[in-house]
Order: C-alpha cells, then sequence, then structure tokens
C-alpha cells in the first residue's frame, strides 16, 4: 500500500486542487553550446507574473510589463538569476554575462552566455529559479549541441544537472 | 498526346524494373502504419449509446439527479452547514446495488494523500513562510464531516468513504426505470483559497476584515453512471475535473443579512433578501439591454463593509437542468446586471465584485460576458441558460453553470496594466465560455481534459478576437486582441520540445506534465487550423455546431467529436485527429530542392543508359523527347534560358501540326521541386511561387499528397516566368515546428538570442 501511495505521489507533479485555466508552474531554459566560437548562449522563458512574484520580495511596488522601473527590475533580476542560476565548467564556478532581457505575451524571455574554455569537459547547470516560491515549480533545461539535445527536468530537491561537452 | 503517353510508358517500366532489383533482399514485413489509416483501432465501436455518426444511439441513455438543498454559511467561522435530498432517476438498463457520491472537499483533509506532493525531498532555499506552512502550522482540517445519510423515511444508509469518493449501499439494488431518495447531512471547514488555492474558499481582506466567499464542490454529489465508465469513480486528485450529472436544483442558502449572493440558477425571493432600493434597481435591470443597472454600487458596498450585520437571510434559487451549483457571497460586492437578447430568449450577464476590482470590473466584466454569450452562441447554440455570472476572485479561473470565478486585480491605486486588463477579459471569457463546454455539452472531465478546456479555449480565441472588433477601445493600438492562445505559431515551442515532458492530448489528465499546452493550448491551436486551413470555415463552422447541438444537454465521448465533425462535412479527418489528438508528433514541412529542366531531342548520358539497360534499340527509339535536368552534364544553361521547349525540334513541329506556335503555346520553364516531411504530421501543402516578373501564385496541395510517401514528394511547375523563389507555409498556419527549410533560395531564420543578441548591438 504504501509503495502504491509513493508511485502515485511521484507522479503527482501538480498540486491538487489548482485553480483553473490558471497556473502550471514550468519555466524552460535552452543551452545552445555552439562550438565554433566556443560560446554557452542561454535563452530561458518564465512566466512574467511569477518573476513579478519573486522580485517583489526584494522591492514590494515593483511591476512587470510594463516595467514599474525598468533599470531596478534590471539590477534585480539579474541579481535573483546570478542568485539562483549556478553554472560550473569541470567544477569551477563560471560567471556568466547577462544580456537582457524582453517579454513575449506573458512570458518574460532573457538571454545570457558564457564562454566555454578550451578542452572543457562537463558542465554543472543549477537552476533552482522559482523554487522557493512555488512547490511545485518544474525548471525544464535543454542542452543543444551538436551531438544533439539531452534534457532535464528540475524540480524542488533535484536542483542540477550535469552535461557533457565534449 | 502521343509524347506524354510515351514518356509515362518509359517511366513506369523503369520503375517496375527497379523493384526488382530491390527485392533480392529479405524484406521484413510492417503492418498498416499508414498515417490515412482510419481510426477503427483506436475508437470505441460504435454502438447503440454512441452511434458511429457521432450522435447518440437510439439507446443512449443518462441519469437523472435532483438535489433540494438547505445550506447554511457561518460567516464568523468560516463554516458550512447542509442537507439535501437527493431523487436519482436510473435511466439505465441496469441494476444498481450502490451508489458513488463525489466528496471533493476531502482532497482537503488533514490525511489526504493527495496533499502530500512531491516525494522530491528539501530545497536549497526555503522561505520563512513556507517554513512556518509546512513544519510549524497546524494543517487545515478539510474534508466533509458527514453527520448523517438516511433513506426517505429516515432510515440510515449504509456508507463507505474511500478518500474522495463516498458508496451508499441500497437496501435492494435499483431496478431501470426505478427512482430513489436519500437525505445527506453535513459540515465542512471552508478554506482560504487565496493561501492553501483551490477551486473554492475565501478570500481575507485585513484592511476592512471582511470574507469573500466563492462556494462550490460544498455538496456531496452523485458521480455519474453511464456506459462508457460505468460508475466515473475516479478519484479526485486536483487535475482532473468533473463527471457530473443534469437534473434540477431548488437551494435555499442562509447568510448574514448584508451580504450580496449570485449563485446557479433563479433567485426565487429577491424581495425578501434585497432592500428596497435594491429591489427595484434589480427588476430595472431586467430591462436594461445597452448597458448594466448597477444594484449596488461602490459607495453603498463601501458603506456595508462596516456593518457585520448579526440577523440572517435566507437567498432561494432554483435551476433547471444543471450538472452542479456554485454560489458567491460577501457583503463586500457591487452588483451590476445587463439583458441581452441571445436568439428568442433574454440573458442577464452579471458581475459581482468587490471594490478591489474596480476600476478594471465595472470598464469590462459585464462587456466581456456579453460578448461570450454573443459569440458561443453563434458557433453552438443560443444560450439556454437564464443568466450567466462573472465574479471577482483572487487568482482565480473556474467555471459552475451559470457562474465562474475570475482573476484581474487592479494596484491599490486603481491603476493596471494592459498585461491585467487583458488577462482579466480573456479569464471570463474562458470561464463564462465554460457554460458551453462542459456545462451543457457536458463531456468527462475526470477522464478527458482537452474535451472541454481544448473546446473552451478555441472558442475563447474567436470571442476574443470578437471582442477586439467590437470593443476597439479596449485594444488601442493593437490591430487584433492579443490571444495567448489560439495562433499556430504560439504552439510551436511547446509541440517542438522535449518529447519526455510531452504527452498526446489523448491523456488522462492527472499524468500530463505541462497540463495548459497540453489540455488548452494544442487542441484548440488545432481546431484552429482545422477550420483555417484543413476544412475552410464554412465546413468547420457548421460540423461544430453539429457536434454543439447534438449534444447539448447530453455526455459526448471523444469519438462523438472525432465521428460528428467529418459526418458534418464529408472531409476525412481521421489523419488529422490521429496526428493531433493521438500522437506527440510534429509538424516539419520544408522544401529540398528546385531544379530546373528543359526538353531536348536527345537524350544526356545518364537517360541513353537507362535505355540501354532496358533493351530499347537506341536507333530506333520512339517518337519521344527527353528530359535535361540542372545536374545533367549536358544542361546547356543557355538553351535552357531561350526556354524549355525551342530546342526541341519534335515538340516543335509536333505543335505546329495542330495549328500552335511553340513559343507562345508551350510553357518555357520547367520545374521539378521536391518537398520533404521531416516531421511526422501529414498536413495540406500550401506554398507561395514567386516569379521574376513579381507575381505570386499561391497553391495548397491536399494532404492526401503524402498518403503514399510520407517522406518527401514532387511536383512539377511549368510556368511561362522564371521562378524565383519558393515558400511554404507563408503565413505560418500549420505549425511549422521548423522554418530553416522553408524557403528556397534557403534562408535560416535566427533564434530569438541572435535577433535579440543584434538588436542590443544597435
Amino acid at each position: 500500500m504504501p509503495l502504491f501511495f509513493s508511485f502515485l505521489y511521484l507522479l503527482m507533479n501538480i498540486v491538487a486542487s489548482l485553480p483553473k485555466d490558471h497556473k502550471f508552474y514550468v519555466s524552460t531554459t535552452t543551452l545552445d553550446f555552439k562550438e565554433a566560437s566556443a560560446s554557452i548562449q542561454i535563452t530561458s522563458q518564465f512566466f512574467i507574473d511569477d518573476i513579478e512574484m519573486l522580485l517583489r520580495e526584494f522591492h514590494e511596488e515593483i511591476q512587470l510589463a510594463p516595467d514599474s522601473d525598468k533599470t531596478k527590475v534590471d539590477v534585480l533580476f539579474e541579481g535573483v538569476l546570478k542568485q539562483y542560476f549556478r553554472i560550473q565548467i569541470d567544477n569551477q564556478d563560471q560567471d556568466f554575462n547577462y544580456l537582457g532581457r524582453e517579454y513575449k505575451n506573458e512570458i518574460l524571455q532573457c538571454y545570457f552566455e558564457l564562454n566555454v574554455p578550451e578542452s572543457a569537459q562537463i558542465i554543472r547547470v543549477q537552476n533552482s529559479m522559482l523554487f522557493s516560491l512555488f512547490e511545485e515549480q518544474q525548471n525544464i533545461l535543454h542542452f543543444k549541441s551538436k551531438e544533439g539535445r539531452k534534457s532535464a527536468l528540475l524540480y524542488k530537491g533535484k536542483e542540477h544537472e550535469v552535461f557533457s561537452l565534449y | 498526346m502521343k509524347n506524354t503517353t510515351l514518356f509515362l510508358k518509359f517511366v513506369f517500366t523503369f520503375c517496375v524494373l527497379t523493384s526488382f532489383v530491390l527485392s533480392a533482399q529479405v524484406q521484413q514485413g510492417h503492418i498498416n502504419q499508414n498515417k490515412f489509416r482510419q481510426l477503427y483501432d483506436q475508437f470505441a465501436d460504435p454502438n447503440k449509446y454512441h452511434n458511429a455518426s457521432g450522435a447518440p444511439g437510439v439507446e443512449y441513455y443518462q441519469q437523472k439527479v435532483d438535489y433540494v438543498m438547505n445550506v447554511e454559511l457561518d460567516d464568523e467561522k468560516s463554516q458550512l452547514y447542509g442537507e439535501e435530498t437527493i431523487t436519482y432517476t436510473n435511466n439505465s438498463p441496469d441494476q444498481l446495488p450502490y451508489l458513488w457520491l463525489q466528496l471533493d472537499q476531502n482532497i482537503r483533509q488533514k490525511d489526504s494523500p493527495a496533499l502530500e506532493k512531491n516525494g522530491a525531498g528539501s530545497s536549497l532555499t526555503e522561505r520563512p513562510s513556507s517554513f512556518v506552512s509546512n513544519y510549524v502550522k497546524d494543517p487545515f482540517d478539510g474534508g466533509f464531516n458527514i453527520d448523517w445519510v438516511v433513506d426517505a423515511q429516515n432510515k440510515p444508509l449504509p456508507y463507505k468513504i474511500n478518500q474522495t469518493m463516498m458508496r451508499v449501499d441500497l437496501p435492494k439494488a435499483l431496478a431501470p426505470g426505478e427512482v430513489y431518495v436519500f437525505k445527506i447531512k453535513w459540515w465542512y471547514n471552508i478554506n482560504n483559497h487565496v493561501e492553501g488555492r483551490g477551486r473554492s474558499g475565501y478570500e481575507y481582506f485585513e484592511k476592512d476584515g471582511n470574507k469573500a466567499y466563492v462556494i462550490a464542490q460544498f455538496f456531496p454529489r452523485m458521480c455519474v453512471y453511464n456506459d462508457v465508465e460505468g460508475w466515473q469513480n475516479y478519484q479526485f486528485w486536483g487535475n482532473g475535473e468533473f463527471a457530473l450529472e443534469f437534473g434540477d436544483y431548488e437551494v435555499n442558502i442562509t447568510v448574514p443579512s448584508d451580504h450580496i449572493m449570485e449563485a446557479t440558477g433563479s433567485l426565487q425571493n429577491p424581495k425578501e433578501v434585497l432592500t428596497r432600493e435594491e429591489y427595484k434597481r434589480f427588476q430595472d435591470s431586467a430591462t436594461s439591454f445597452d448597458k448594466p443597472v448597477i444594484i449596488v454600487n461602490q459607495e453603498e458596498a463601501t458603506a456595508k463593509e462596516a456593518g457585520f450585520s448579526k440577523k440572517k437571510s435566507t437567498w432561494k434559487f432554483h435551476a433547471k437542468n444543471v450538472r452542479d451549483f456554485g454560489f458567491a457571497t460577501s457583503r463586500k460586492f457591487i452588483w451590476e446586471r445587463q439583458a441581452v437578447q441571445i436568439g428568442n430568449q433574454k440573458v442577464m450577464a452579471v458581475s459581482l465584485y468587490p471594490k478591489e476590482g474596480n476600476p478594471l470590473w465595472e470598464a469590462y466584466s459585464t462587456k466581456a460576458v456579453v460578448q461570450t454569450l454573443k459569440t458561443y452562441s453563434k458557433f453552438t447554440f443560443d444560450y439556454p441558460y437564464p443568466k450567466a455570472v462573472s465574479v471577482h476572485a483572487k487568482n482565480q479561473g473556474m467555471e459552475y453553470p451559470m457562474i465562474c470565478w475570475n482573476y484581474g486585480r487592479p494596484n491599490e491605486d486603481g491603476t493596471y496594466s494592459d498585461r491585467t486588463k487583458f488577462g482579466m477579459i480573456s479569464v471570463i471569457i474562458h470561464e463564462v465560455g465554460h457554460n458551453y463546454f462542459p456545462m451543457i455539452v457536458n463531456s468527462d472531465e475526470r477522464q478527458w481534459g482537452w474535451m472541454d478546456e481544448g473546446l473552451d479555449t478555441f472558442v475563447q480565441y474567436l470571442t476574443e478576437q470578437d471582442f477586439g472588433v467590437s470593443h476597439p477601445e479596449a485594444i488601442g493600438a493593437l490591430e487584433n486582441y492579443p490571444s495567448r492562445r489560439g495562433d499556430p505559431q504560439k504552439i510551436v515551442p511547446y509541440m517542438a520540445g522535449n518529447q519526455e515532458f510531452i504527452s498526446p492530448i489523448m491523456s488522462n489528465p492527472e499524468n500530463v506534465y505541462q497540463l495548459g499546452p497540453n489540455a488548452y493550448a494544442k487542441p484548440a491551436t488545432a481546431l484552429n487550423i482545422l477550420r483555417e486551413t484543413v476544412m475552410g470555415r464554412e465546413a468547420f463552422d457548421h460540423a461544430f455546431r453539429t457536434y454543439a447541438q447534438r449534444w447539448m444537454f447530453k455526455h459526448p465521448t471523444p469519438e462523438d467529436f472525432f465521428r460528428t465533425m467529418e459526418d458534418a462535412s464529408a472531409i476525412d479527418l481521421d489523419w488529422f485527429w490521429r496526428g493531433w489528438f493521438y500522437t506527440t508528433d510534429v509538424v516539419d514541412i520544408g522544401v529540398k530542392s528546385v531544379k530546373r529542366y528543359y526538353f531536348s531531342d536527345t537524350p544526356d548520358q545518364k537517360t541513353t543508359e537507362q535505355l540501354e539497360s532496358f533493351g530499347y534499340d537506341l536507333e530506333n527509339l520512339p517518337e519521344m523527347v527527353f528530359k535535361i535536368d540542372e545536374d545533367s552534364e549536358s544542361f546547356n544553361a543557355e538553351q535552357a534560358d531561350q526556354s524549355a521547349v525551342a530546342g526541341s525540334q519534335i515538340l516543335k513541329e509536333y505543335l505546329q501540326e495542330q495549328g500552335l506556335d511553340v513559343n507562345e503555346s508551350a510553357p518555357k520553364y520547367f520545374y521539378e521541386i521536391e518537398f520533404e516531411k521531416p516531421g511526422g504530421l501529414v498536413m495540406p501543402l500550401i506554398v507561395e511561387y514567386s516569379y521574376a516578373d513579381g507575381t505570386k501564385e499561391r497553391v495548397t496541395y491536399p494532404v492526401q499528397l503524402w498518403r503514399k510517401n510520407d517522406a518527401s514528394v514532387k511536383k512539377i511547375i511549368a510556368a511561362n516566368k522564371e521562378l524565383v523563389g519558393v515558400i511554404i507555409d507563408p503565413d505560418l498556419e500549420t505549425a511549422d515546428v521548423n522554418l530553416d527549410n522553408n524557403n528556397w533560395p534557403k534562408q535560416e531564420a535566427p533564434s530569438d538570442f541572435e535577433k535579440f543578441k543584434e538588436k542590443i548591438k544597435g
């Protein structure tokens, strides 16, 4: 019996009693490994509502789309991105270059990139965005290289994935 | 034409001989995998309940359940007490030894399995408030407390509760045609739906100390018994919604006297529960067709917030032929009503909201309700109920017969963004639209989420577009209403995503990762594509209306929908349902190559070799002309530029004999275009050809093009102008996930990343 229920818990990825037409808590991040330029182009999509809620933890009055204060939003957003998105290449922390963001309907799409040192072997990507806000948040990672595509589903408790670069 | 026949004979012989060569190795057999095969393998067999046409069969039946309820809401303790008499009519041909009821509130019981979510463990970060609610606070004491279950003579009935389902064992099996009456008394703690989330509950307003209630799923209600599932008693885990029977409701709800309430059904005693002034306005609203009458305005509602009346009023509602019951009540509510003429009937469009919803709600809520009634009626049937109510509730979007809860709250200073405005209008349209699907076209939501969500989201899209036209001031500078779902290109990111996280539309909603795109957006987009690109509006609209009218006030299955759409249009759609609904295949159609060729009286090397190998006597060939294409070593560019036919004496003379001049009658340019289809889905092939003289020609090849070759097809273009460009799906109608192969000459579409980088550079 307990085994049966734990199997069902695993299947239940979304919280009981969801309001309708509204939310499923998923973000998608694509990491495009461009070998020619030895860089990884990262495009991340979040729901504007969720990011707004996250940024309001730091600044109550903040509004997104349209932005109440574009500069403040930029600073805050880059800040949370760097806090919850951690990348290591061959066990070394990597800083990434945040390029910016744009709104597409209800999505906030942001762009950042990082350089890949020569003969790098593996990349470890941690994406804990929104896990502190929503129990059922799922962050999908798609890692694309010339080998093809590898994906991972991250959730509270399983917050990083490792991909190979060679 | 003689030459054509000979050429064709040549081609045929070539093909036959080639196939002999291939059959030398032993091949493995296969089953029918053709994308156009009919859906016999997936569909339930037609029968007397759901026939092959997609209509209710001659023996179609459904049960009827009537409720008489007395309910009291304790505003201070946030509790609800109720007593109900259920009259259950067994219209099935079966004996029923027991009855099943749904106890949805039990999903909030302290020990409910559904409360336990991920088996994941702790996160690297935790907010203090969630730490408290997870580990410190007492869990919410939700769930139904059943006082008694008795028969019509008040004798106790044996019952057994399994989580959210309750079985009542009947002393004697209920025979076909018989009616059974029994009673239940219960109470439960109403949840705070803002903190704990849920489809119903209350919101607490700290500033004035009041609550606004949106109450539903508040009574033990009968499960559906039908020919497809037997008893639909799949547990309520939270995602799969509801399967419910039609019947008549008489509900008496007791609340504090200063509350204003709206509910499913018609208010029987307005004079008793309203003040004299409110009653007068209530009556006036019944004939106000051009704008709403505000029965309780903001000033009045705000004044009432301090009231906390100790007196009680009982609101009495009657509803006929509904599948459920919901109500909203609060002393904070502003209340407006407007009359709308729908066909022969007058319908009341109603909005109910606290002052926190203004000014947005007064501006747009009732307008959105009115548009929904008009557009949905146009596409299906005249709205048959007496009213449609939109209730403001924070973070909500949920539907019940004649009443729904909708989000859309401005900032405290009354300002609101476009996003909030359009979000509100869209959710109101969506939820009011649900009256049609599934409240009236009553599909089994527990099993098939898409049948109501997908169909509703589709008509929502049409309604939003209508709204933008009828209320241009609402969309301002925009050309169209900014619909989030419906446009084919918008579904591409989901469909092109990792297959591990995508399920076919035909999946149970509990087992799906991305429920939103799966049950709402993808089916809505598929229907939009069906309407605009595959069937055309006339055929689609007629078939869709036929389905809605066949199944209004009944329980349709997916087969009924799929079959009716074909049955009423004479357009074979099995390939479409199979691809879009039963698989997670994608659309990817491209132009592989464009090869120019011309005709010559002498064959090139390759053709000569083939002719020789087939035993043709090269000295005595019958009269024919030979294709010289771009890749051929004999290809003479100058010759090609002149004209495709001018180099052939044979053709020239042949045409002269007919009295035609080769330069004027025959096309000058011949192209063989190969289209490829890396994506699994078959779709009509929409091509735009561009010519050197600036003209364009749009051709749509039927989907049947792919029936014998799923990977690639070839088409010949014979024209008097030079072909300079080929675009596949120029208007992006097919949700093509890869636009890199849609152009000849080849044009690779830059990624969003590259586009953004370019943008910030400049």
